[in-house]
């Protein structure tokens, strides 16, 4: 049977010279611009979200959360197989075509890992917000916390004739501005989170902590720790596979059984689970090994997450303890907000309170990025340079 | 005030202590008291509003009058340890302020961005750090 694998180029040393970009391979006509569009992107190692509208007003004209990988269709696909006999192909059509593509996954532990096509997922990106290709585009993307100069750069080429203007804001800050609630900021019971607040997102590359508290935070109030969605997966599938061997689950069912099992504490135990493994069904006990694989994660977010407390004013510790916010995949994880607050409380931290972001996990890093988008000045957005 | 620097216990404790029976009186006197009560919350509004204009008002004069430029600080100390935490009757270092309920702008957040990234990096420093 044809397995289908993901390209991963790891992470790339950020002291290393930058890769050339070659040329597009997705061509674009140029148009005058006729109008400007904003994009708020979050450009995630698995997933990305985009939210795009026009530069007055509070319209989202478009919103997608689109799986970061491109598919570069085979030789010797029969017609008809692709969709428009296409020979590049993105997010979840690359990923249902998985058996007739190369797939490429151009993000790696947040940063760009494969210029070429980190280009091409770009320019279908454009091609999501202006099908017409007429609008002058101007995009705040997501980084992760920390994200050295060369990310930034990287970024930059992949984006030069595809964006017309950029901003790079770290992503935790963005998830805070998202999540915050324009409409109560007046109120005086609210707890702004954009004031008093710190934020955990943890992604598929990095779990980034961020203290945001009225001021941009610097890189002092920031750290990215490089184990988040992906790493739980290489654990989980390490351990199937010793528990299990020859079991021939692919990555995408082990991220499939993580993403509907996932937890953390104590291991619950029976936790069974229904596995297609050498074309017959198996029922597989699998409590420990997931509580395994997820407390990891708590293991590494912890340290980093008393470090920020540490750092943060001591006359603003107390409101602060009350506003830590976990979003992104990781805060679907069971007991996630309550393992971490107990934590606290054990350590002795006063009254802490851990809260998860809610339903709209996936979107507040770009709802973060668009309203930036729509509050920065003319003289704030970068041009990009060839 | 007490709400606008983030000492909510307080501000509670006052509310529910002091003004609530100060109002149980002044209603108990009162024809219409949801008059009263419609008066009190755009009293309360425009009191919140003018307390946060002049919070900010504040902090922007605050470096004009005599402390550091905020500049000053990012360039001299970007990568130097955060003061030691003081007493409560001590004020707050000014490099970094303890949190208000500041007006501040999306744009303004930009701009400090923005210095951040101008100001060179110590190498080493953590610009370039990630946690392992």
């Amino acid at each position: 049977m044809t397995s289908a694998t993901l390209e991963k180029t790891p992470a790339a040393n950020t002291a290393g010279s930058t890769a050339n970009v070659p040329a597009p391979t997705v061509p674009r006509v140029v148009t005058a611009k006729t109008k400007t569009l904003l994009v708020g992107f979050d450009l995630g190692t698995n997933k990305s979200c985009i939210l795009a509208g026009p530069a007055t007003g509070t319209d989202i004209a478009v919103s997608k959360v689109v799986p970061t990988v491109v598919g570069y269709v085979k030789d010797g696909i029969v017609d008809g197989i692709i969709t428009g006999n296409a020979r590049i192909i993105f997010g979840e059509d690359a990923l249902r075509n998985m058996l007739h593509v190369r797939l490429v996954a151009p993000v790696a532990e947040g940063v760009i890992t494969d210029p070429a096509a980190a280009r091409d997922f770009l320019n279908h990106i454009r091609s999501l917000v202006d099908p017409a290709a007429t609008a002058e585009i101007r995009a705040v993307i997501g980084m992760p916390a920390n994200a050295g100069t060369q990310a930034r750069d990287d970024i930059r080429r992949c984006a030069f004739g595809i964006f017309d203007r950029v901003l790079m804001i770290p992503e935790p800050f963005l998830a805070a501005l998202g999540y915050r609630d324009d409409a109560r900021i007046a109120q005086p019971n609210y707890l702004d989170p954009v004031v008093n607040s710190l934020f955990i997102d943890i992604g598929g590359g990095t779990s980034d902590l961020c203290l945001v508290q009225g001021v941009f935070p610097s890189s002092e109030d920031q750290i990215s720790i490089p184990f988040a969605g992906d790493a739980i997966d290489e654990l989980l599938h390490a351990e199937l596979d010793r528990v299990y061997p020859n079991n021939g689950l692919s990555r995408h069912k082990v991220r499939e059984i993580k993403e509907a099992h996932a937890y953390v504490g104590p291991s619950r135990k029976p936790l069974e689970v229904r596995v297609i493994m050498g074309g017959k069904a198996h029922t597989i006990e699998l409590g420990d090994t997931i509580a395994r694989a997820c407390n990891t994660l708590i293991d590494r977010i912890y340290p980093a997450l008393t470090t920020l407390i540490a750092r943060a004013p001591s006359d603003s510790v107390l409101t602060l303890l009350q506003n830590v916010i976990v979003t992104g995949g990781g805060s679907q994880i069971k007991g996630i907000d309550t393992v971490l607050q107990k934590r606290l409380a054990d350590d002795g931290f006063e009254a802490p309170r851990v809260k998860l972001a809610g339903q709209d996990y996936k979107r507040y890093v770009a709802i973060g990025a668009l309203k930036a988008a729509r509050a920065a000045r003319e003289n704030q957005w970068q041009v990009l340079l060839g | 005030m007490l709400r606008e620097q983030a000492r909510h216990a307080e501000a509670e404790a006052v509310q529910r202590e002091e003004l609530a029976p100060l109002l149980d009186v002044v209603r108990a006197g009162e024809d219409d008291p949801l008059t009263l009560d419609a008066r009190l919350a755009a009293t309360m509004a425009e009191e919140t509003e003018r307390v946060t204009n002049a919070m900010l008002l504040a902090e922007l004069l605050a470096p004009l009058l005599g402390g550091r430029a905020r500049a000053d600080d990012v360039t001299v100390t970007a990568v130097a340890a955060r003061p030691a935490p003081l007493p409560l009757a001590q004020p707050v270092p000014a490099s970094r302020p303890a949190p208000v309920r500041a007006a501040v702008s999306i744009a303004d957040f930009l701009d400090e961005m923005i210095a951040q990234e101008s100001t060179p990096a110590r190498p080493n420093g953590p610009a370039q750090r990630r946690a392992s």
